[in-house]
């Protein structure tokens, strides 16, 4: 591992604004969040621990309990796919859209991380397909031709003004740089899109076992367009979201919710039950899922299994001191901030990704923020141990077991402060400021 | 006469901040206990578990361990350190026996039930940055409160006052501009909330602070919390 990841790097090139643009939302979400979350439960830390037994139980059972969802959703009149990794499910859903529209269907998207990991939007423009992400957010990333660095909030990393230029130079106009003027350009511009799809495609916030139906939280009502509007609706789901019944919603919704947003519930809350039936006017004529494994399974029988608790609610991101100051491309992973140093490696291997691993100050924040008690700190730490020698620190270890030498050593701690590279550097210690910096410290000589 | 305890004083603060070694000696006494320093102690093993050596850093800290007797009272001026005896041991499967490990502001607050403390000498406003190794420990806070007895001590406060101060250990020498660019925030909002002087529990954190400070041309004073209580003795 090099002394000095990609991360570092990545942190020196970006100018000084984007950390005061990440800070100061992230502050705003974090005094949000705890508020929303102690209006929602009497004791907010027995909900989080109730949520996270809820997960376990379902990652615990997780094959019989796809089994019955898609049974249920079968019986819906959905159609399911399993899809073993990425490639599988954007052929799946590839598929549909040559079905829906043989010579390049239109694709309008509701915001979906799951369609970012796999690379949906790519692969679909690709094979002739016209794919138009509706959530304002995730649109002027589109247009930017960039990627969502927070996986709520995809362009905390822009300001206003970077969204109305994006919209600009697509030829949309807009007429001043007020968030409001920008989101009803974007409004119209996007209605014509609705209006023409032939297919929608959403991810999932829920799967529920016992019903077969998805549930999908937003606020700008982009999914309900997009879900109900084209005549076919492509669903992508983690194989983790299940949860067993509908009556866990009145837990996990507002714990997600709060969690991502501060709100006690999203704007609009879908439960997506099927094709629309007999005699009904609204809805898609077809609904597929499809289900995706992609490295999860053996997410599951790993060490960082906890992981696959995670929400998805962005709360590890607006808390962590290191998102804070880097945002979310510096992950180079659709995942970013404390669950994407988890889960990046663990998807990907810590071959590639383990230095995620060594970017965090274990300082706790996100196991504290996390709605469903993922101890995020403990599972970086196996990671590192993952990408380490075993007895790599063994000189340290002999020093340490003889307290002789070890004082002896201690006494050149200040010294060594002065000289070494890494401490001289965080400090700013360059050769002309040396003399100033530090002189004999405290104590005994 | 006087309860004993034992003082697992620390590395970081055996080699950066002696100062605070001797301010715990002296609060501990002044609550009526008598301080003896782990026998043969050097580290608790955390910063070859931070890096991924678990082998090496469960030969230390079963050392560590092994070196306190079996139902001791071990208190440490360091809640990360505290953290690596109560959470890390049981991450790394060491057996703790039924030592009793405290961070000190836990020992002074719950287990002496500290109250009332002598005042400060001069009126300071000061700004306390509780160490991030305290969410390991799973206890109320004890140290906002502790320094609250103090007359004279005007605590601000900074908003974000969980936030991390940016140190990490290895972290802050593989990660500088990132290590730098939290700690620059963290002392900005002392600065602006007109503080003086910014007191923890670790001194990883108010060494990192400190050197952040000193390199921006600061002059802000940075103490253990162990420093401020022993002041006013």
């Amino acid at each position: 591992m090099p002394l000095r990841p990609k991360f570092e790097e990545f942190r020196r090139a970006a100018d000084e604004g984007l950390s005061q643009k990440v800070r100061s939302a992230g502050s705003t979400k974090v005094v949000q969040r705890k508020a929303a979350l102690d209006r929602a439960f009497s004791d907010p830390a027995a909900a989080r621990s109730h949520a996270a037994a809820v997960k376990d139980h379902v990652l615990a059972n997780l094959g019989p309990m796809l089994e019955e969802f898609e049974r249920h959703a079968l019986s819906r009149g959905m159609e399911v796919v399993w899809a073993t990794n990425a490639k599988e499910a954007n052929e799946a859903i590839e598929r549909v859209c040559r079905e829906a529209g043989p010579r390049g269907a239109r694709v309008v998207k509701g915001k979906s991380m799951a369609t970012e990991e796999t690379g949906l939007n790519q692969f679909l423009e690709e094979r002739g397909h016209h794919v138009v992400e509706t959530d304002l957010g995730e649109f002027v990333v589109q247009l930017d031709g960039d990627h969502p660095s927070h996986i709520v909030t995809p362009i905390i990393h822009k300001d206003r003004h970077d969204s109305a230029r994006a919209l600009r130079r697509a030829g949309i106009a807009v007429p001043s740089d007020e968030p409001v003027a920008i989101a009803a350009a974007a409004r119209s511009h996007l209605r014509e899109e609705f209006a023409r799809a032939d297919v929608g495609v959403s991810g999932a916030n829920f799967g529920i076992v016992e019903t077969g139906r998805i549930v999908i939280v937003e606020n700008e009502g982009n999914n309900r367009l997009s879900t109900t509007a084209p005549r076919v609706h492509v669903v992508l789901m983690g194989i983790e979201k299940l949860l067993p019944a509908e009556r866990d919603l009145a837990l996990f919704l507002p714990l997600l919710v709060g969690s991502a947003t501060g709100q006690h519930l999203t704007v609009y809350t879908h439960l997506v039950g099927g094709p629309k039936g007999q005699g009904e006017t609204d809805g898609p004529e077809r609904v597929v899922v499809v289900l995706l494994d992609n490295g999860r399974s053996r997410v599951l029988h790993s060490p960082e299994r906890e992981i696959l608790r995670c929400l998805r609610c962005g709360a590890c991101l607006n808390v962590c001191p290191v998102y804070r100051e880097v945002s979310g491309h510096a992950y180079r992973h659709v995942y970013p901030g404390p669950l994407g140093a988890v889960l990046a490696p663990s998807l990907e291997g810590v071959e590639d990704y383990g230095d995620l691993a060594q970017a965090s100050t274990l300082c706790g924040a996100c196991h504290e923020a996390c709605p469903v008690d993922i101890p995020i700190p403990d599972l970086l730490l196996g990671l590192r141990k993952q990408g380490t020698v075993q007895g790599s620190w063994s000189a340290w270890r002999r020093l340490a077991e003889n307290d002789r030498i070890w004082r002896a050593a201690l006494r050149l701690v200040p010294m060594a402060q002065r000289v070494a590279p890494g401490w001289r550097e965080v400090h700013g210690l360059l050769d002309d400021h040396g003399a100033k910096a530090k002189e004999g410290r405290r104590g005994r000589p | 006469m006087a309860e004993k305890v034992m003082v697992f004083s620390t590395c970081l603060a055996e080699g950066l901040w002696q100062d605070a070694v001797l301010a715990t000696t002296q609060v501990l006494r002044h609550v009526g206990y008598e301080a003896a320093p782990v026998p043969g102690q050097t580290c608790c093993g955390q910063p070859a578990f931070n890096n991924g050596d678990h082998e090496s850093a469960r030969a230390v800290l079963d050392r560590a361990i092994g070196l306190c007797p079996d139902g001791a009272e071990v208190v440490v001026p360091s809640a990360s350190c505290t953290a690596m005896f109560r959470h890390g041991s049981k991450l790394l499967g060491s057996k703790t026996g039924c030592t009793k490990w405290w961070e000190l502001g836990e020992f002074l607050w719950q287990r002496c039930g500290v109250r009332e403390w002598p005042a400060a000498r001069r009126r300071e406003r000061v700004v306390f940055h509780p160490a991030c190794h305290r969410r390991m420990l799973g206890t109320e806070d004890c140290h906002v409160p502790l320094l609250r007895l103090v007359e004279g001590l005007d605590i601000a406060e900074i908003g974000d006052e969980e936030q991390c101060c940016g140190f990490g250990g290895s972290f802050c020498a593989k990660h500088p501009t990132v290590s730098r660019g939290i700690a620059t925030a963290k002392l900005d909002a002392v600065r602006s909330a007109g503080a003086t002087r910014v007191v923890s529990t670790d001194v990883g954190c108010l060494a990192h602070l400190e050197g952040v400070d000193r390199a921006q041309g600061g002059t802000l004073r940075f103490s253990h919390f162990a420093e401020v209580l022993a002041e006013c003795l």
